[in-house]
């Protein structure tokens, strides 16, 4: 949420985030190459940084991934969700290293185009061991690509959050992809039991951590139901098991509500966030304002707006307390957005 | 996240979950084992000779980790090319050389022995138009058109 428009608003945390990544990158590829150079004296220069440059994103998606289940499992991950999309865009580039060097390695000293010889050098698709697995590098590297592309908020704030999260979820594919491009290739090669098993617990924590997470989400999700009171809003519960200055999720109407409570009132809004849907519900009132917790965007308890000159809006809900319960409107109020 | 993505997302995750462990499982079962080639010949097959011994005879070559030996066996001789681990190159190729390689390049007059095998030990025999002692054994990588490793052969009984 920025006043006017920068490429990106850089601040100390996003410049410690950025700069721990990239330090951990370094360390990571320098000790590689460095222990590789040892341990396979005879692997060349070339061979050292694909595979470090591959091994390092892998292992860079595998943290990405699970920042999201973990921080909806552990509050106390938040931090890592701040800055998630540079750490990818990050780890496209490091995919893109290991992809483009790769390529020019096996595929540019023919006569065929690389990309063509990439896509047919290798075409025996019957057989898992020389399944043709470059292709689905390839695949998994153009999908990232475009996740990469769009990950500036200018595409967010044009493709609109939902549409965003939704082409954004191709990294799921993009991941099952990559799985298939090392099992297929190198768990067929030279793989050793430590890094076929490596790769079986990233895959154990990933799916694992999201089907989890899935699970304990699944129960705000179910639509609540109490009865309507005799004005048509619902009871939503007590208004004393709601912590001050913090909300309970319910769904109504078909999508997550954010019940809040400010002293003796209650207010609700939209779980979603404006910015990349994250959970509303999850952040405080800071300063009479909800802060989402992922990126500190910032809405209005009483008419879920921005404060200028902000112009973010979410729909709110009505809200009345009676004899320690709260009651709520299930249809939103009109739209607080501003021009 | 909005309610129908969050739904989507927890139906995608347990497929894609099964279809990559599914690859996975699949890739691993049929993994092939690395190519062993024994060329011993069929009178040692069953009984290979006592590798100590023939490495005492203490040929060396310039990279560690690859020992080399000599023996005889019915009046033929034979080089035994041992690698503690997997060279790392799998299409090492043996010569005899008159010359040690001056730089990348396989000297004029080598002579092809056979092929080595990832970590296997193989043994070799050596033509009969190889002097007895004398000469290189060069380790040569085609793909990469480079002398991967050379070894002395010392006069034996040194
Ligand atoms: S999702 Fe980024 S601030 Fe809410």
């Amino acid at each position: 949420m920025s006043e006017h428009y920068v490429a990106v608003g850089w601040n100390r945390q996003k410049k410690l985030y950025d700069s721990a990544t990239l330090a951990g990158i370094a360390l990571y590829l320098a000790a590689f190459i460095g222990v590789g150079t040892f341990v396979q004296p005879f692997a060349t220069a070339e061979t050292l940084i694909i595979r470090g440059l591959g091994t390092c994103a892998l292992a860079l998606l595998h943290v990405i991934l699970c920042i999201g289940p973990l921080c909806r499992l552990d509050r106390r991950f938040l931090p890592l969700l701040y800055n998630r999309r540079h750490l990818g865009v990050t780890m496209f580039f490091l995919a893109f290293g290991h992809g483009a060097f790769a390529i020019i390695q096996f595929h540019a000293l023919g006569d065929v185009n690389p990309l063509v010889s990439v896509l047919v050098g290798e075409t025996r698709f019957g057989s898992i061991t020389n399944f043709p697995f470059q292709p689905l590098g390839l695949a998994a590297l153009v999908i990232l690509l475009l996740m990469a592309a769009t990950s500036h908020d200018f595409w967010l704030a044009n493709l609109t959050a939902p549409v965003w999260k939704r082409l954004h979820m191709a990294v799921y594919v993009a991941y099952a992809l990559l799985i298939g491009h090392v099992s297929l290739g190198f768990l067929q090669g030279e793989a050793t039991t430590v890094t076929t098993g490596l790769l079986a617990l990233g895959m154990v924590a990933v799916f694992g951590l999201h089907i989890i997470a899935g699970l304990r989400e699944s129960v705000p999700d179910r639509p609540l139901d109490r009865p309507l009171n005799d004005t048509g809003f619902v009871d939503v519960g007590a208004l004393a098991e709601i912590r001050e200055s913090c909300a309970k999720t319910v769904t109504l109407a078909g999508e997550r509500v954010a019940v809040f409570r400010h002293g003796d009132q209650a207010f609700a809004m939209s779980n979603v966030c404006q910015h990349q849907n994250g959970p509303l519900g999850e952040g405080r009132i800071i300063d009479g304002c909800v802060t989402c917790p992922w990126h500190g965007y910032q809405y209005r308890l009483e008419d879920g707006a921005s404060p200028p000159p902000f112009t973010e809006a979410v729909p709110t809900f009505e809200t009345t307390v009676r004899d320690g319960r709260v009651f709520v409107n299930p249809k939103p109020r009109p739209s607080a957005r501003r021009a | 996240m909005i309610r129908s993505l969050r739904l989507a997302h927890r139906v995608a995750l347990p497929v894609l979950g099964v279809a990559s462990f599914g690859i996975f499982a699949a890739a691993v079962a049929t993994r092939p084992q690395p190519p062993i080639t024994t060329q011993y010949p069929a009178a040692l097959a069953s009984d290979r000779p006592n590798r100590s011994e023939v490495l005492a005879l203490g040929d060396t070559f310039d990279v560690p980790g690859i020992s080399l030996g000599r023996f005889e066996e019915n009046g033929k001789k034979w080089l035994l090319i041992a690698p503690n681990r997997d060279p790392g190159r799998p299409d090492l190729l043996a010569y005899w050389s008159p010359m040690k390689p001056a730089g990348k390049e396989l000297p004029a007059g080598v002579i092809l022995l056979g092929a080595l095998s990832g970590a296997a030990s193989v043994s070799l025999s050596l033509p009969t138009n190889v002097p007895a002692s004398g000469g290189f054994v060069v380790l040569y990588s085609p793909a990469d058109r480079t002398v991967f490793a050379t070894a002395q052969l010392l006069p034996t009984g040194r």
